[in-house]
C-alpha cells in the first residue's frame, strides 16, 4: 500500500517538473515585459521531441548515444529517494545525501563526457566550466547539509525531514536563515541559473549546461532537458524538505495526501517565483567570480555550524 | 596436502619461487617463459594465502635463526597481513599477465628478461613486507623493495628524464628509510624485543610515543607520497614501465599505510588526539594538492601519479579520523574509519592499477602520453576504452562502482567524527575535512572525465593516435579483470566489507558487528544509514526498461541519421577540438598560487605586423619543490660549498688532519 503512494509521489514530480519549468519563463517574461509562452509550453516542447528524427555527429560514439538514458534513470532513483509528499520513499532504506549527490554526479560525468564527444568545442567548453562549478559548488553543498544534519545526527532524509516536520522551533534559531541562503544559492548554482549559468542562451560564449545539449536533437534532447528540469524541482524539494518542510505527511492517504500535494504545489509556485525575480534582479556574473559566490554560499553555512554548536 | 599447508607457508613458497625464478632469468634468459608462468601461479598462490589469512585471523610464526640474536628472519600471517597480501596478489597477477604481451614493446631494444626479473623479484619482496614478523626482516625487505623499485624506474636509464627521476627517488626512499629504522629501533629497545609479536602497545614515555609518531608519520609518509615529501613519487612512477608503475603505484605506496598501521596503530596503541588531528590535516592537504596538480597536468601517466597522492592522502584522512575517534574513546566509530580507510586502499589498488594499465595500453599504441595530442581512440580501442571507463567511474566515486563505496564510508566516518566530538572545534574540523573530501571528489571527477575525454573521444589530434589498434589480448585480459574488480566490489560491497572485519580488529580490540553492511549496519554506522547498491542498480534497471518501453512503443518511432558534428557552418578538423590543456584552464587560473602556471607566445618568424610562425609554451611549476625543496637544496649546496674548504687537495692539510685527529682521539681514550 505504501509502495503505491511511494510511486506517486515519483511520477507527480516527475510530471510536475516541465510545468514548473514553463512557470518560471512566463514570469520572467512578465517581469520582462513580454508576454512570453504558455507555461504548458516545456510540455509541447517535450511532445515535439518525441516525435522529430535525430541528427547525431559522425564523430560521437556509444557514449553519446547512451548518456541521456543514464542521465534520465539516475535522476529518476534519486526521485526515488527524496521526501517528496510523505516522508517513506521507494528507495528509504539506502535513501541518503551521500547517494543522492553522488548519483547527480554519474549524471553529470556522463554529460560532461558526451560534450567531449562530438568534437565540438561548445560542448567541451560547456564540460570543462560544469565540471569546474562542481568542483567549487560540491564542498558547499556538503557543508550546508551537514548544517541541516548535523543538529538532527543523521544524513538518513526520511529522518531529517521528520524531525523537521515535528519541530516547532526550526524557524527560531539564526543558523536556520543561514544555512537557508547558502542553501538557495546552491539550488541556483546546481539548477543552471542566473547569476551562475544562462539557461536561456545559445551559442554564446557564457553558457555552461546548454553548450553540452548542443548536439542532441530529437528523443534524446527531449530526456536530456526533462531531466535537467527534474533535477530544478528535486533541487526545489530538497529545499523544502529541510526549511519548510510542514505540510509533508508522515504517513499519507486519500485526503492527507492531496492535502500535502496541494501544500507542495504552491510551495514549489512561491519558489518558482522566487526564482524568477532572483534572474531578473542579477546579471549573469563574470565566470571567475563563480568562485567568490560560492566561497560566500560555503562561509554561510560554516557560520551556520559554528553557532549552532557555539551559542 | 595442499590443503593442511597454513596461508604463511602458502606465502612464503610463492615468495620462494618468485626470488627463484627472479635470479634464475637474471643469470640466463633461458628461464624466460617458464618464469612468466610461475609468475602467474605464484601471485595465484599469494591470492590464496591472502583469503586464508583473512577468514582465520590465526597467528603464524616461522623464524629461522641468525648469526645475531637480531638478525633473525621471522614471518607471521594474521588478518591485516592477509588482506595486504591479498592486495599485491591480485594486482601482481594482473600485472604479469599484462606483462606477457606489453614486455613486445620493449623486445630487441631492451632486456625483456630484466624487466620481468625485475617485477617477480618486486611482488616478491612485498609480500616479504607485509608477512615479516620482527624488525630485522621489516627493515630488509622495505630496502629491497625500495632498491628493486628503483631499478626498475630506471629501466630506460639512456633517457635523461628517467635518471633524474630515479636520482629523487632513491634519495627520497633513503631519507625515509633512515626515520623508519630510527622509529623502529625505539620502539624496539622500550618493548624489549624485535619480534612484532611482542611489539604491541608498548610502555613508553609520551615524549618517546610521539618521537616515533613523528619519525614514522615522515618515514612511512615518504613512501606514501604525502605533501609535502611527495616530490618523488609523481616523478618517478611515470617513467616506469606501465605495468611497474601500476605495481608501484597501485601497491607498493599502500605498504607504507600497512607499516604506518603496523607502527602507530599496534606498537603505540593509545594516543593524543592530535595526532590523529595531524594525519587528517597532512591526508586533506595532500588529496587537494594532489589532484590539483594532477588537473595541471597533460603528460596521462603523471596525472595518474599526482592522482595517486590525493589517493593516499584520503586514505590518511581516514586514518587520522580512526585514531581521533580512538582518543575519543569511540572504538567502534574508530574501528569504522579504520574499515572505511582498508576499503579505499584496496579499492584504489584496483582502479589505479587499472587505469596505469590503460594509460601503457595507450602508450604503448601511439607511444605519446601527452592527451593533447590523443584523442578518438574509442573507435580504434573499444575495449580499452571500455575498461577505462569503468576505471574513471571508479576513482571518481560513481555508484554502483568500488570508490563510491570508500568515499561513502569515509564520509560516514567523518561525520560520526563531527556527531561524537564534545568540543565544537572537532566537529569544525570534521566539517572540513568532509569538505575536503568532497571537493577532492569533484575535482577528481573532473580530473577523470578530462582524461578519458581527451583520450578516447572527439577527434584523434596526432597521426600516432590515427593510427592505433586494439592491444595484445593479454593486456586485454588484464584490464578486464580490474575492470570487473571495479565493479563487483563495488555492487556486492557487503560481503566484500564483511571479509574485512577480521583484519580491522587485528588493530582494534572492539570487534566489528557481523554482517557490517546490512541490518546491523544501521546500529553500527555513525549516522543510522544504510546502504544497499543491489537496491539501487535494481530500481535504475526498471526504470531504464520502462524508460526504453515508453520510447520504443508510446511514441512515434523516429529514425536517426548521422551528420557532421555543426561547426558554425565549417568543417571540423582535429586542431578545432578542446585539448586536455584548454580543459583544465579554469583550474590553472583559479589555483594559480598552487600551481602556479606561466606561458609564454614567442614569434619566430615574420614580422611583428605581419607574423607567420609562432610557438607557444606552457606549464605549470608544482608549489612545494618551488617553495621548500629549492631553498632547502640551496641550504644544502651553500653548506657543501663550505665544507669544500676543508677538502682542499693539499696532502699537508689531510696529514694535518690526521694528525688532529689522533690528538683528539688519544685525549679521549685517556
Amino acid at each position: 500500500m505504501y509502495a503505491i503512494v511511494e510511486i506517486i509521489q515519483l511520477v507527480f514530480l516527475i510530471a510536475v517538473a516541465p510545468l514548473i519549468q514553463g512557470l518560471i519563463k512566463k514570469l520572467k517574461a512578465i517581469l520582462q515585459g513580454r508576454i512570453g509562452p504558455s507555461i504548458w509550453q516545456p510540455y509541447y516542447d517535450l511532445r515535439k521531441y518525441m516525435a522529430k528524427d535525430e541528427v547525431v555527429s559522425i564523430h560521437s560514439s556509444w557514449i553519446f548515444l547512451v548518456t541521456p538514458y543514464v542521465v534520465f534513470t539516475t535522476t529518476i532513483v534519486v526521485v526515488a529517494m527524496i521526501p517528496i509528499l510523505t516522508t517513506s520513499t521507494l528507495l528509504g532504506f539506502t535513501g541518503q545525501l551521500v547517494l543522492v549527490v553522488y548519483l547527480f554526479g554519474v549524471a553529470r560525468f556522463f554529460t560532461a563526457l558526451s560534450g567531449i564527444d562530438t568534437g565540438s568545442s561548445f560542448g567541451a567548453m560547456g564540460s570543462s566550466r560544469d565540471m569546474f562549478v562542481s568542483g567549487l559548488a560540491e564542498p558547499v553543498l556538503f557543508v550546508t547539509l551537514l548544517a541541516v544534519s548535523l543538529p538532527m545526527r543523521t544524513t538518513n532524509l526520511t529522518v531529517i525531514t521528520d524531525r523537521a516536520v515535528a519541530s516547532h522551533t526550526l524557524f527560531l534559531s539564526p543558523p536556520f536563515y543561514l544555512a537557508f541562503l547558502a542553501f538557495f544559492i546552491l539550488v541556483v548554482t546546481e539548477t543552471g541559473r542566473i547569476p551562475v549559468d544562462n539557461p536561456d542562451t545559445h551559442l554564446e560564449l557564457t553558457m555552461i549546461h546548454e553548450g553540452m545539449l548542443l548536439e542532441y536533437s530529437g528523443k534524446r534532447l527531449g530526456l536530456m532537458l526533462w531531466s535537467a528540469w527534474v533535477k530544478q524541482v528535486v533541487m526545489f524539494t530538497l529545499l523544502i524538505d529541510f526549511f519548510v518542510p510542514w505540510g509533508i505527511s508522515s504517513q499519507g492517504f486519500g485526503w492527507t495526501l492531496l492535502g500535502s500535494l496541494v501544500v507542495l504545489l504552491i510551495k514549489l509556485v512561491v519558489l518558482a517565483i522566487l526564482m524568477a525575480f532572483v534572474e531578473m534582479s542579477y546579471a549573469k556574473i563574470r565566470f571567475f567570480r563563480i568562485p567568490r559566490l560560492l566561497s560566500a554560499a560555503f562561509a554561510l553555512s560554516m557560520i551556520a555550524i559554528i553557532t549552532e554548536y557555539l551559542l | 596436502m595442499l590443503w593442511s599447508l597454513s596461508a604463511l607457508d602458502i606465502a612464503i613458497v610463492g615468495v620462494a619461487l618468485c626470488l627463484l625464478l627472479g635470479i634464475l632469468v637474471v643469470i640466463h634468459r633461458f628461464f624466460l617463459p617458464v618464469a612468466k608462468w610461475i609468475g602467474i601461479f605464484a601471485s595465484l598462490l599469494f591470492i590464496v594465502a591472502g583469503f586464508m589469512g583473512l577468514l582465520n585471523p590465526v597467528r603464524y610464526i616461522a623464524i629461522g635463526h641468525g648469526i645475531f640474536n637480531f638478525t633473525s628472519i621471522a614471518f607471521r600471517m594474521n588478518a591485516m597481513a592477509g588482506f595486504f597480501v591479498l592486495l599485491i596478489g591480485t594486482v601482481g597477477l594482473v600485472a604479469l599477465i599484462y606483462g606477457l604481451g606489453y614486455v613486445k614493446e620493449y623486445d630487441g631494444r631492451k632486456s625483456v628478461a630484466l624487466l620481468v626479473a625485475g617485477v617477480l623479484l618486486f611482488i616478491a619482496t612485498m609480500i616479504a613486507v607485509v608477512i615479516a614478523g620482527n624488525v630485522f626482516t621489516f627493515l630488509v625487505a622495505w630496502e629491497c623493495m625500495s632498491i628493486i623499485s628503483f631499478l626498475l624506474v630506471v629501466y630506460e636509464h639512456e633517457q635523461r628524464e628517467v635518471q633524474n627521476a630515479g636520482f629523487i627517488y632513491v634519495v627520497m626512499t633513503h631519507i625515509g628509510t633512515a626515520f623508519l629504522t630510527i622509529a623502529f629501533l625505539i620502539t624496539a629497545h622500550y618493548a624489549g624485543s624485535f619480534s612484532f609479536e611482542q611489539m604491541s602497545a608498548i610502555h613508553m614515555p609520551l615524549g618517546m610515543k610521539t618521537l616515533v609518531f613523528l619519525f614514522a608519520f615522515i618515514g612511512f609518509g615518504t613512501k606514501a607520497g604525502l605533501v609535502p615529501l611527495h616530490i618523488w613519487l609523481p616523478r618517478a612512477h611515470p617513467v616506469a614501465p606501465s605495468h611497474v608503475s601500476a605495481l608501484m603505484s597501485g601497491v607498493m605506496i599502500k605498504m607504507a599505510l600497512y607499516g604506518f598501521l603496523l607502527v602507530v596503530f599496534q606498537f603505540l596503541s593509545n594516543d593524543p588526539l592530535w595526532w590523529g588531528g595531524l594525519v587528517a590535516f597532512v591526508g586533506a592537504i595532500s588529496a587537494l594538492l594532489g589532484i590539483v596538480h594532477a588537473l595541471g597536468q597533460r603528460d596521462q601517466k603523471r596525472m595518474l601519479a599526482f592522482s595517486s597522492i590525493e589517493n593516499m592522502g584520503i586514505i590518511f584522512i581516514g586514518l587520522g579520523i580512526s585514531l581521533m575517534l580512538h582518543a575519543l574513546h569511540q572504538p567502534m566509530f574508530a574501528a569504522f574509519a579504520l574499515l572505511a580507510a582498508l576499503v579505499h586502499a584496496f579499492n584504489h589498488a584496483l582502479f589505479k592499477s587499472l587505469l596505469f594499465l590503460s594509460a601503457g595500453a595507450v602508450l604503448a599504441e601511439t607511444h605519446t602520453k601527452n592527451m593533447d595530442r590523443l584523442g578518438g581512440l574509442i573507435f580504434r580501442m573499444p575495449w580499452t576504452a571500455l575498461f577505462t571507463l569503468f576505471g574513471a567511474l571508479s576513482i571518481a566515486a560513481m555508484p554502483p562502482f568500488n570508490g563510491f563505496i570508500g568515499e561513502w564510508l569515509l564520509f560516514q566516518s567523518a561525520f560520526g567524527l563531527a556527531v561524537s566530538a564534545h568540543n565544537s572545534w572537532i566537529t569544525f574540523f570534521a566539517v572540513l575535512l568532509i569538505a575536503t573530501l568532497t571537493m577532492t571528489g569533484a575535482l577528481v571527477a573532473m580530473a577523470f572525465v578530462r582524461s578519458f575525454g581527451m583520450t578516447f573521444l572527439a577527434l584523434p589530434r596526432s597521426e600516432d593516435a590515427k593510427k592505433a589498434h586494439e592491444v595484445h589480448l593479454s593486456m586485454r585480459i588484464a584490464m578486464a579483470v580490474l575492470a570487473a574488480l571495479c565493479l563487483v566490489t563495488g555492487v556486492f560491497s557487503s560481503r566484500w566489507i564483511d571479509l574485512l572485519k577480521h583484519s580491522v580488529s587485528t588493530f582494534t580490540t572492539t570487534p566489528i558487528p557481523a554482517h557490517a553492511m546490512d541490518a546491523g549496519f544501521a546500529r553500527f554506522s555513525p549516522s543510522h544509514v544504510t546502504l544497499s547498491i543491489p537496491a539501487v542498480l535494481l530500481t535504475a534497471a526498471v526504470a531504464t526498461l520502462l524508460l526504453w518501453f515508453v520510447m520504443r512503443f508510446m511514441w512515434k518511432q523516429t529514425s536517426m541519421v548521422r551528420r557532421d558534428t555543426w561547426t558554425c557552418g565549417g568543417v571540423l578538423v582535429p586542431r578545432m577540438t578542446y585539448t586536455a590543456s584548454g580543459y583544465s584552464r579554469p583550474i590553472r587560473i583559479a589555483f594559480q598560487k598552487i600551481i602556479q602556471p606561466s606561458r609564454s607566445l614567442n614569434l619566430t618568424q615574420g614580422s611583428f605586423y605581419y607574423p607567420s610562425h609562432y610557438v607557444y609554451q606552457s606549464s605549470v611549476r608544482p608549489w612545494a619543490e618551488a617553495f621548500l625543496y629549492q631553498p632547502v637544496l640551496r641550504f644544502v649546496l651553500y653548506l657543501a660549498q663550505l665544507v669544500r674548504r676543508i677538502q682542499n687537495g693539499q696532502v699537508q692539510s689531510y696529514l694535518a688532519y690526521l694528525f688532529i685527529t689522533l690528538i683528539v682521539v688519544l685525549l679521549l681514550v685517556k
